[in-house]
């Protein structure tokens, strides 16, 4: 018999897990309370920004956990297989979004739109910018890029998460960088020119 | 090795080795600045980018990315969703605990081991259960049979009792179907020469679980003469038992220290629904009538 209180908040994902495997509500709610913000997240940039389905999918991520304590390979890293598993969710909503690519160019419609209207060039306008040329890249580099600058993981994770090599990860990085780099480049072209137009 | 023990070192070209792999330029363009590489470490960069402009251009593109990707705002999402999973985990918390193989057997490492024992277990209890619904099934009749062998009603019922003839005989009915008969209880045995018994209706149309029924007799029937039979002797007894409201002809049996050669020779039929008694010990009509209300004879018509 235990003789001190657990603290939760001192565990380990994977003993969390152990704890959510046996029901434990304290373990599952500090779990959650690590991650689903993450995940959201996540799923929101991944899914074209779309709310409900950033809700639905981590709803279903976190559902699986709780129903798949027991199949959990205890030898893997939690996170990385919690990543793993929102990663192959997502690239089932891929195959499954065959008009993908119009939804975003909807988005990236409506970013334009919002960009115009508001004449905020700065710091704003590059985020959209960026969300654009990132959703024009394929799904890999996407989610590459996603887990390295927006969920700030290592590229050992990334590696684990996507299964493939540190070297892979790096490389689809550099790549995602220079693809980038040519898309913002045009940008700021075009805000040099419409600051031009502004003032003179 | 010159003859003093120098080691020599030959001159041999060397293969140049590069510190950094070619997908480690992101750590570069993020901590320095073209100027600031090592002239290897710009050997090393621009093998891969065209020009120190594209370098810093990159360089100003990552920076920024970094940035914005951190100053985008994070959600935090919908309440509902932690509720919801509450709610499941107490849900998953009722359906109770499920033993899985590996957690019984010890080879954890198998994936079909990674079954609910209680699902296999359950379906091997089914079919146990069926296989020995079957067999009980099947051994049924057989058993029944035995059964009904050994319950003297059955015995009686398939049988039609001949009249006892020789006293081992008696012996084992009385043995396996009648309690012993005190003769305490019995009156004294009449002396007549005859008796006669007739078929009986019952008067009575609800008839107890056993025992003896009186009865009253309609015509009468001769059914056998009688020898000396001593009054210590143990008495005839009709044993009667009954199912239900109307028929319930038994045995007719003997007392085991009955004379034999006086015992009543009884023909009884269940088929002809007749009973006869003979050879009873009488010698009197009021013993006769004693007689009569002690040996009930239970006799209906089919």
């Amino acid at each position: 018999m235990a003789l001190f209180k657990t603290t939760y908040t001192s565990l380990e994902d994977e003993k969390l897990v152990s704890l959510i495997g046996k029901k434990d509500t304290q373990a599952f709610e500090v779990l959650y309370a690590r991650y689903a913000k993450l995940m959201y997240n996540y799923f929101h940039r991944m899914l074209w920004k779309d709310k409900e389905k950033a809700r639905d999918f981590t709803q279903d991520l976190f559902s699986k956990l709780i129903q798949k304590t027991d199949s959990i390979d205890e030898s893997r890293s939690f996170k990385t297989w919690f990543y793993s598993v929102a990663h192959n969710m997502c690239k089932n909503e891929y195959a499954k979004m065959e008009v993908r690519r119009t939804a975003h160019k909807d988005i990236s419609f409506h970013s334009d739109h919002s960009v115009s209207d508001n004449q905020k060039m700065d710091r704003e306008q590059f985020q959209l910018k960026l969300q654009e040329a990132l959703n024009d890249l394929d799904e890999t580099k996407r989610t590459t890029f996603e887990l390295r600058f927006r969920q700030e993981m290592s590229i050992q994770e990334i590696s684990d998460v996507m299964k493939c090599s540190e070297g892979t990860v790096k490389s689809r990085l550099f790549y995602t960088l220079k693809q980038l780099n040519e898309k913002l480049k045009v940008f700021e072209g075009i805000t040099v020119w419409i600051f031009t137009v502004m003032f003179f | 090795m010159d003859f003093h023990g120098n080691v020599l070192l030959m001159k041999r070209p060397m293969k140049k080795v590069m510190k950094y792999d070619p997908e480690d330029i992101e750590s570069l363009l993020m901590h320095k600045e073209f100027s600031d590489l090592y002239p290897e470490e710009k050997e090393f960069v621009l093998r891969h980018i065209d020009s120190p402009s594209e370098y810093s251009s990159l360089r100003k593109t990552l920076i920024e990315v970094m940035d914005a990707s951190k100053n985008d705002p994070w959600l935090d999402p919908d309440p509902e969703i932690r509720e919801n999973l509450l709610a499941q985990l107490a849900r998953e918390d009722k359906k109770g605990f499920t033993v899985w193989l590996n957690s019984l057997f010890a080879a954890p490492q198998l994936p079909w081991f990674r079954q609910p024992a209680f699902r296999y277990a359950t379906v091997g209890l089914a079919v146990v259960a069926v296989i020995a619904t079957i067999w009980v099934m099947n051994d049924k009749p057989e058993a029944d049979t035995l059964a009904q062998k050994d319950n003297p009603t059955y015995k009686e019922e398939q049988t039609t009792i001949t009249p006892l003839d020789s006293a081992q005989s008696e012996e084992v009915l009385i043995a396996e179907n009648v309690p012993p008969v005190s003769n305490e209880k019995l009156p004294p045995v009449p002396q007549i020469a005859s008796i006669q018994f007739t078929p009986i209706e019952l008067m009575e149309e609800e008839v107890a679980d056993s025992g003896y029924i009186n009865k009253e007799s309609n015509s009468t029937e001769a059914l056998g003469n009688t020898n000396n039979m001593n009054s210590d002797e143990a008495v005839p007894e009709i044993l009667i038992e009954q199912s239900t409201s109307k028929v319930a002809t038994k045995s007719i049996l003997s007392a085991p220290e009955m004379n034999h050669a006086a015992a009543p020779s009884i023909n009884y039929s269940l088929m002809e629904t007749e009973v006869r008694l003979a050879s009873l010990p009488s010698t009197s009509s009021e013993s006769m009538e004693e007689w009569d209300s002690i040996f009930n004879v239970l006799y209906t018509a089919p």
